[in-house]
């Protein structure tokens, strides 16, 4: 164990040297931060919206449309997205170098003819990118609660803050997920800018092709508004949508997010644990990804020769 | 002339040995004939989906149907915009990069510029042999496209869709164009390799995901499933009028969106290709004439990043150094 912290003491100290990762840390807290504040002038305005239609249908005697709900966490919204997108491509820039840059440098031969196990190898890898990941997301936490009780002036409740807690629990994994599976790919590449690309190509079909190929699988019912006589499409899910949604983590992280973030009204106000019940399924779905890659990278690296 | 030529024809011939750039190429290709067979099925489920809600109407004798949904043949490419957004994008930031790493890691850069060649010829032949790739993939995927829409759709292609489409896919290889001389300016302006690759998708995730995103999401219509303003209730006049109210909030909005090139080739796309309503009775030339801010939008970063290679390339010392 002693090996491994050392290991992830390195990579702490690494990824802190590394202008472009700052950069890219900078820019996910910067973006948390502003979602907070993007999502309540939303809201604020989406509310003064609400009651210049209520003004305006009352002067013509006609009957008022019910007001939006609105649930408190549901102004981070937009965080979720910024963890599918940013948070994803922060995994990849920690891990896109972790090995080919030992192998590139000569390190890695050093460090093996050390007694330092194989296994430790990894392992302090993943310690250190558990910290510095965790670390962010801690960070990001603390920011999004004070913004929270600054910005709408409520302290939220125990349901609340587990809530949240379990959200930024869910996005350490989702991220830790993309680290694992970028540290297998620079396992078996040989130079770090295919294995950074590859891992590029791959963020790209999850976060955004395979959510869009469900999409367009999806069913659209008509609602009618009988005050206005307006037409609006809902979408709904099919089988077939669903199935495909499988293939993507980032989508059932952001299902089971937007479920916890009170952004459906339908589990808006449940308890935490029916929230995880009713999104199990996509729980093990976001837990899979990591799990096989990890015994995939412990595998390959215990059994390459050519290391 | 014959120098540009030259490295025109070694970029292209570079370009096809990359495997990676042939993977990108591929899917890109077949998610062009995908997104085709899958526009086909939601137009039949959508138009299913409005039968029966006509049917709905008719058993309660109301005689007031609502518009019926879009059957043009051209919005089965909706999802080849998004496509070209995030993998033609990182195609091209992929090979603006490597035009000028690999030349600086097998030190032939250093090498060509030894010979009778002018560093801006050089630049010239990189950048107009990457943008002759670009070209051809982008016409090629429009026959691909084309070729798909007359073979599923049943609904017959007009001399007027064939030139939108054709339109559309320019405006794609715009699209690119800009990613791929970000990519040479970056590759040129900071000597790691490596780092450059990283600072091209940082600006990129930037223009292309976050600007667009943060106007979703300021967007009032969008905070509930079929909108905000349908909930309520409001047709398209009453909506203006509350709209009216929001002006500072709305151009703050509208502002946001207009810094990313994702943006402006979205927009005209979605009008090229009647994804938009409004634009249905307009030729292709009088869209472009009414978008013709998202084509500047797409043209005038490409010629400022041109621009500022240029004068890097021409006055950097250092320039084979990695």
């Amino acid at each position: 164990m002693h090996n491994s912290k050392i290991i992830a003491a390195k990579e702490f100290r690494t990824a802190y040297k590394d202008k472009v990762f700052i950069m890219i840390v900078l820019l996910f807290l910067l973006m948390s931060i502003a979602s907070v504040y993007i999502g309540s002038t939303t809201k604020n305005a989406e509310l003064k919206a609400y009651q210049d239609i209520v003004s305006v249908i009352q002067s013509e005697g006609g009957a008022l449309p019910a007001a939006p709900e609105i649930f408190p966490l549901a102004i981070l919204k937009n965080i979720i997205t910024y963890i599918t997108m940013i948070g994803a491509v922060l995994a990849i820039f920690l891990g896109f170098d972790s090995f080919s840059s030992e192998r590139e440098n000569g390190t890695l031969k050093l460090l093996l003819s050390k007694p330092v196990y194989r296994d430790q190898l990894i392992t302090g890898k993943l310690l250190g990118a558990g910290v510095i990941i965790g670390g962010i997301l801690i960070v990001t936490l603390l920011f999004n609660l004070t913004l929270f009780i600054v910005t709408t002036g409520l302290l939220p409740g125990v349901n609340e803050i587990l809530r949240l807690v379990i959200f930024f629990f869910l996005a350490f994994v989702y991220m830790m997920s993309f680290y694992i599976v970028t540290l297998y790919v620079s396992i078996r590449t040989q130079d770090r800018t295919s294995g950074f690309l590859i891992m590029m190509v791959l963020w790209v079909f999850i976060s955004f092709v395979i959510p869009q190929l469900a999409d367009t699988q999806k069913n659209f019912a008509y609602a009618l508004n009988s005050i206005a006589s307006t037409v609006t499409q809902i979408p709904s899910d099919t089988a077939l949508s669903k199935t495909i949604e499988y293939f993507s983590p980032a989508v059932q992280f952001s299902n089971v997010s937007g479920d916890l973030l009170q952004t459906v009204s339908a589990t808006a106000t449940t308890s935490v644990a029916s929230v995880l019940g009713k999104n199990l399924p996509a729980l093990l779905d976001l837990f899979f990804p990591g799990i096989l890659f990890l015994i995939l990278s412990y595998t390959r690296v215990q059994r390459e020769d050519a290391i | 002339m014959k120098p540009i030529r030259t490295i025109l024809k070694k970029e292209i011939s570079d370009a096809v040995r990359n495997k990676l750039f042939l993977v990108i190429l591929g899917m890109l290709l077949v998610l062009t004939i995908v997104s085709v067979v899958l526009g086909a099925f939601q137009v039949k489920a959508n138009l299913d989906a409005y039968n029966q809600s006509v049917s709905f109407l008719k058993s309660l004798g109301k005689t007031d149907f609502p518009a019926a949904p879009n059957l043009n043949p051209l919005a089965s490419s909706k999802n080849f915009v998004n496509y070209i957004g995030l993998l033609g994008a990182l195609m091209a930031i992929i090979l603006g990069n490597a035009a000028i790493v690999k030349e600086k890691r097998n030190g032939t850069l250093k090498l060509i510029l030894s010979r009778q060649i002018f560093r801006d010829k050089y630049l010239n032949g990189k950048i107009l042999g990457n943008l002759t790739l670009l070209f051809s993939i982008s016409m090629f995927t429009f026959v691909i496209s084309l070729a798909s829409v007359a073979f599923i759709s049943t609904v017959s292609l007009t001399l007027d869709d064939i030139t939108r489409m054709l339109a559309f896919f320019i405006m794609s290889f715009l699209y690119m164009s800009v990613f791929l001389i970000l990519g040479v300016l970056l590759a040129v302006a900071i000597p790691n390799g490596n780092k450059a690759l990283l600072v091209t998708v940082i600006i990129w995730l930037i223009f292309s995901f976050i600007l667009p995103q943060i106007g979703d999401t300021m967007d009032m219509d969008n905070q509930l499933p079929g909108g905000f303003f349908s909930a309520m209730g409001m047709n398209k006049a009453d909506t203006q009028k509350v709209l009216d109210n929001f002006k500072f909030y709305e151009t703050a909005r509208d502002s946001i969106e207009q810094m990313s090139p994702t943006k402006h080739y979205e927009r005209a796309s979605f009008a090229l290709l009647n994804v938009k309503p409004g634009f249905e009775t307009n030729t292709t030339l009088q869209i472009l004439s009414i978008k013709w801010i998202d084509l500047l939008g797409l043209l005038a970063p490409i010629i400022v990043l041109w621009l500022i290679t240029y004068v890097i390339f021409l006055k950097r010392e250092n320039i084979y150094q990695e």
